[in-house]
């Protein structure tokens, strides 16, 4: 009866067991992972079969008698909690295997340097020797190296500080603030207050710069041997601005579209807008490509001559990463900026293609490229500023 | 004494258990598939007129009746789909998580397998038949299985709405694994945590945290992973199915992906989604994201769409005050309870100059938080009535959190082979511990820190400081001081303060500061604005922004706020709150009035008739500079004239030394003390004693103004006070009033 009842304990986990082991599907699109219950399984059976093994030699009789049996009591038992425990390791396992998995393309190991910063990165600026981190600790300074060495930090105890922008010569930052656009040397002195009023985003241009406050843009720029400031209603809220020195105007990204803004008729008004799918949170551009990263709605690029001729056609990439934070061009590689998900290495060609998906900064949001070629990253995960080195070609 | 069953009977116990559980299902199947004939879809008018009656039955509350009307209904139509899955999902919404439903879980795993051999294609039994999988002891484990099935089932019919269902429910799953494996600990040392020891020895959980376990790396980040993935499908079927939504909002949140949450919370939002849950996550993540504007409408609109009751809930704040201030407010009527509720919020509000109230929006971050983590719709339980959910509305988030394996002390009952959860904050030093069933979303407070809670509560019931912006806020000096206004029932107070620049701007890299000075005015309503400047200053600056304001007040109490900010930088916040008392009966005696301190800016007039002739500033606080000379101002009313109509008085000025300040070590400070005890410093002396008589003509004046100036020469640094008697020679009265002050380096 004993005997009969352990049969049936058995095989009633046995059954249980075998409703596990339908292979999960794979999510869709994803890359799919080796599936390892069965073999796990195995293993554990196995392991507990030796334990059971090891019991029925190590016992006398004797001992045995009144006790749990080794042939018919220890080794079912075992062998199947043994099976149980390589079937959820090898869960465990495959599911954890499957999280890190790049939904597309294919994984990426990064050579990274990093510095830890004093709080979460905001914003981030970087010309051929200097690297500038906002946070709320103020701006932090580094050589833009190959290994990044710190260099100072300023504007220290300003609050609300949302972008910034380092002049030519590397001599002055522009900083973005809740309460006023502040102009700071980069070596020592007190900030000093450009304009008064939140600002949300700035940039410097060849002979100025640009502020965004609500839908205005205000451009301090040098014209005729004077400094003229002008701003311009765009009609819709700016979140970033950048200067495209290859077309010597503004690029102003906004709820639903990238605007240029250049002077015609010698005042400064929208020469172009290109509709996005979402508010743009960041603009790059090479000499090709203008890129724009729009959060949940992905990335669009254009192709530069594509924008002055009469069909304009825009690649997309959307999905992955889920939400797109910032993007830098290294080369003709846009390399985006994807949160959680990752750093994205793109392909631009007929269409934008992902080419390799690097998982190694935890929470990557912000992402540059230096003069000389350098990428660096800023990373919320552990707050820190990264330099990215991406020669390695991906696996 | 209880006894304890050999652990092998107790596995043959839970042996046959299983087997019973999984044979029983076995059959149910079996069962249902040898009846399957074709599925029967049309329910007659009967059977239809039956389960109208009992959803009414269920809208109503009243599931006994709903249930026999069902039973009815599946009784005399056996293979009616409707009926069979209303019956089949209401047992399976009254089951509970233990062994003791088990025939009610073994009928509704009968009716929906029925249901599901009836109609295959019909995803509701398959997600019903997970639903009630998950409430199965032992085997819910199996409820992931089930769901992914009936996702299937849903993808193959082509509802998109069940499919977003399904997936939300798998979600769930993943989302409740993450819960409950985010904050683990593993045992580093050879001691299993205590929670006797954390309630009686203090130190015991930061020792404990600090050197017997160590957290998990990524413990969780798998299961948030898959929880998250399964959401985005959810929501990719059914854009607008708001659970998942809600679920994707929770985990992103969670991870400090404010950003995305709120990206994808704002379009439903303005969809105009009815979830009040939906709406307290998109406040959480604008106040994280620092749109403190946006996350105060966001919160409006998430207590608007609450329900009645709820709403009533949420505003409470009996929750924030002692058990024994919330039962008098509890009290109290409805007017009242909301000019408390008013006055209260305004207490709080760290600066009132800076709109949204960041107290209350603290608070209402902290109940969208206990929503995110601990509702459970299921037992339309809200997180915020939960002991993990009442800790974090009253404390915030715990710094540290600690999900520890179960305890080895059987003393301790309701910790055995359950997960512990210890709440812990560093600042305070105060601990929280809970116990709940592994792998399941409920909590509850361990053993008795139920009442180690309360008391708790009554020493500090509510905390705000997670708020950066408290934390920043720097005191002004103040000084006021109240004399008779020129008509009956009403007075002139004099304000004096001063924005302490050095502090303000200590660490700001800036060379002009903005300061916005304001001054509020409120008795128990609302404070009102009553004046707002501007000052601009350059940096450095060591010296004080002054500022002086002469208000003529009723009687009553009156509440004063004077703000001072510069919101371009962060510590650059100042804050002085004066309550003050104007009594309505005026004695018709002898009386005088408060003592101003001030510096003099050029003789007085003859013969003072009020304030302005004295050509005085008032101190901004109650502070001297060492060897500085001071004017004392202050006004006698109700003399009495003698028969040719002058007022004879005679003054008395004292000035102890309360307190001598002393700078050095500890062991220095401590002899000095000793030494004012035994009466060898001039602690407690006076240091200058003054006494003058005046008299002059009345000329139809309500009071005689009188103005000293003074100076204490060497007089060390410490805190003084003042007293000043005055004698009326006529009517042979006496008054006195007092005044503390200091004397320190500016």
């Amino acid at each position: 009866m004993t005997q009969s009842r352990r049969t049936l304990a058995a095989a009633a986990i046995g059954f249980s067991l075998l409703l596990n082991l339908p292979l999960a599907e794979a999510a869709h699109g994803q890359a799919t992972v080796r599936d390892h219950r069965l073999r796990y399984s195995i293993v554990g059976a196995l392991v507990g079969s030796a334990l059971a093994g090891g019991f029925y030699f190590a016992s006398d009789r004797g001992e045995r008698s009144g006790q749990c049996d080794p042939k018919g009591c220890a080794l079912p038992y075992l062998a199947v909690s043994g099976a149980i425990t390589g079937l959820f390791l090898a869960r465990e396992l495959d599911a954890q295997r499957r999280a890190e998995l790049p939904r597309t393309g294919v994984r990426e190991r990064l050579s990274l340097t990093s510095v830890t910063l004093p709080s979460m990165p905001t914003a981030m600026a970087v010309n051929d020797s200097l690297v500038v981190v906002l946070s709320d600790s103020g701006a932090s300074l580094f050589a833009a190296a190959p290994r990044p060495r710190a260099l100072r930090r300023r504007a220290s105890a300003l609050s609300g500080l949302r972008d910034v922008a380092i002049t030519p010569g590397s001599d002055r930052l522009l900083i973005a603030g809740r309460a006023a656009l502040y102009s700071v040397a980069t070596d020592s002195g007190p900030a000093t207050r450009l304009l008064e009023g939140e600002i949300t985003a700035v940039a410097v241009g060849r002979e100025g710069w640009g502020a965004a406050r609500g839908s205005m843009l205000l451009i301090e720029s040098r014209r005729g041997g004077v400094v003229v400031r002008d701003s311009l209603n765009v009609g819709e809220t700016i979140h970033t601005v950048a200067f495209d020195a290859v077309a010597d105007s503004w690029l102003v990204g906004a709820d639903s579209a990238l605007l240029r803004i250049a002077i015609r008729d010698d005042a400064w008004s929208v020469t172009g807008r290109w509709p996005t799918a979402g508010s743009v949170r960041a603009v790059a551009m090479n000499a090709n490509w203008i890129a724009t990263a729009e959060g949940e709605a992905g990335v669009t690029v254009w192709r530069r001559e594509s924008l002055s001729s009469g069909v304009v056609t825009a690649l997309s990439l959307r999905g992955d990463p889920r939400f797109a934070y910032d993007l830098a061009f290294q080369g003709d590689e846009l390399f985006v900026a994807g949160g959680t998900d990752g750093l994205f290495r793109v392909a631009l060609g007929a269409s934008a293609v992902v080419r390799s998906v690097s998982r190694d900064l935890p929470f990557v949001t912000l992402i540059r490229a230096d003069a000389g070629g350098g990428l660096w990253a800023g990373d919320r995960g552990k707050p820190s500023v990264v330099r990215v080195e991406t020669t390695m070609p991906p696996r | 004494m209880i006894r304890v069953a050999p652990f092998a009977v107790r596995v043959r116990r839970w042996s046959v258990r299983i087997t019973c559980a999984a044979l029983a299902g076995a059959c149910g199947l079996a069962g249902t598939r040898a009846q399957a004939p074709a599925a029967v879809r049309v329910p007659t008018a009967q059977i239809d007129s039956l389960i109208q009656r009992g959803l009414s039955r269920v809208a109503a509350g009243d599931t006994a009746g709903a249930l026999a009307l069902f039973a009815e209904a599946t009784d005399r139509a056996p293979r009616n789909v409707e009926a069979l899955y209303h019956r089949g999902r209401l047992l399976t919404r009254t089951i509970g998580l233990g062994f003791a439903d088990t025939p009610s879980q073994v009928l509704a795993w009968r009716l929906l397998n029925r249901g599901a051999d009836l109609a295959p294609r019909d995803a509701r039994f398959a997600l019903e038949l997970a639903r009630l999988r998950l409430r199965t002891p032992v085997l819910r484990a199996d409820a992931e299985r089930l769901f992914r099935n009936a996702a299937k089932v849903a993808r193959a019919s082509g509802d998109q709405a069940m499919v977003a269902e399904t997936l939300w429910e798998l979600g769930r799953v993943f989302e409740r694994r993450f819960r409950t494996t985010r904050h683990r600990y593993m045992y580093t040392g050879s001691i299993f945590f205590d929670q006797f020891a954390a309630r009686s020895r203090l130190h015991y959980i930061r020792d404990f945290l600090q050197q017997q376990v160590r957290p998990i790396d990524n413990a969780g980040a798998t299961e948030s992973a898959q929880a998250e993935q399964l959401y985005r499908d959810a929501l990719t079927a059914d854009p607008r199915h708001l659970p998942s939504a809600i679920g994707l909002s929770a985990l992103l949140i969670e991870q400090q992906r404010f950003d995305e949450a709120l990206a994808r919370i704002t379009p439903l939002l303005s969809e105009g989604a009815i979830d009040p849950t939906l709406w307290f996550a998109g406040g959480l993540s604008a106040l994280r994201l620092g749109h403190a504007v946006e996350a105060d409408a966001y919160f409006e609109g998430a207590i608007a769409r609450l329900s009645p009751n709820e709403r009533a809930e949420v505003l409470d704040i009996g929750r924030l005050l002692t058990l024994g201030d919330s039962v008098r407010l509890a009290g109290v009527s409805e007017s009242v309870r909301q000019a408390t509720l008013t006055s209260y919020w305004e207490a709080i509000d760290p600066l009132l100059s800076t709109a949204p109230n960041e107290a209350r929006l603290e608070y209402l971050s902290r109940v969208a938080t206990t929503m995110l983590r601990y509702d459970e719709p299921e037992r339309s339980l809200r997180g915020w009535r939960t002991d993990r959910g009442q800790i974090l509305v009253r404390y915030g988030e715990a710094p540290v959190e600690a999900l520890l394996p179960s305890t080895d002390n059987l003393a301790a009952r309701d910790a055995a082979g359950r997960l512990i959860t210890v709440f812990y904050y560093p600042n305070t030093e105060v601990g929280f511990v809970f116990v709940g069933a592994l792998s399941m979303p409920g909590a509850v407070f361990a053993g008795d820190f139920r009442d180690i809670a309360e008391a708790v509560r009554e020493e500090s019931p509510f905390r705000l400081d997670n708020i950066a912006l408290a934390a920043s806020i720097d005191s002004m000096p103040t000084q006021v001081a109240r004399f008779r206004g020129t008509t009956n029932g009403a007075y002139d107070v004099v304000l004096a303060t001063s924005a302490p620049l050095a502090r303000m701007y200590r660490d700001a890299e800036l060379d002009r500061g903005v300061i916005a000075l304001t001054l509020r005015r409120g008795g128990v309503e609302r404070m009102r604005l009553v004046d707002s400047q501007q000052v601009v200053v350059s940096l450095p600056r060591a010296t004080p922004v002054e500022y002086r304001q002469l208000l003529t007040l009723p009687n009553g109490e009156h509440r004063l706020r004077l703000e001072a900010i510069d919101p371009a930088v962060r510590q650059a916040n100042g804050r002085a709150h004066v309550v003050i008392g104007l009594p309505a009966s005026r004695d018709t005696g002898l009386a005088l009035s408060d003592l101003l301190l001030a510096h003099r800016r050029r003789a007085p007039v003859t013969s003072m008739r009020t304030l302005a002739d004295a050509n005085i500033d008032a101190l901004a606080g109650t502070r001297v500079a060492p060897r500085d000379t001071f004017a004392v101002y202050w006004e006698a009313y109700a003399l009495r004239p003698d028969s040719v109509g002058d007022v004879q008085v005679e003054v008395e000025l004292a000035v102890t030394l309360l307190e001598i300040q002393r700078k050095g070590d500890a062991v220095s400070r401590w002899l000095a003390n000793v030494a004012d005890l035994v009466g060898l410093t001039p602690e407690g002396d006076q240091q200058l004693g003054m006494r003058f008589t005046r008299r002059e003509r009345l000329d139809g004046r309500d009071r005689v103004p009188l103005l000293v100036s003074l100076s204490l020469g060497e007089a060390p640094i410490g805190k003084y006070r003042l007293d000043v008697t005055v004698r009326d020679r006529t009517a042979n009265t006496t008054a006195r009033m007092s005044r503390e002050f200091t004397i320190s380096p500016l």
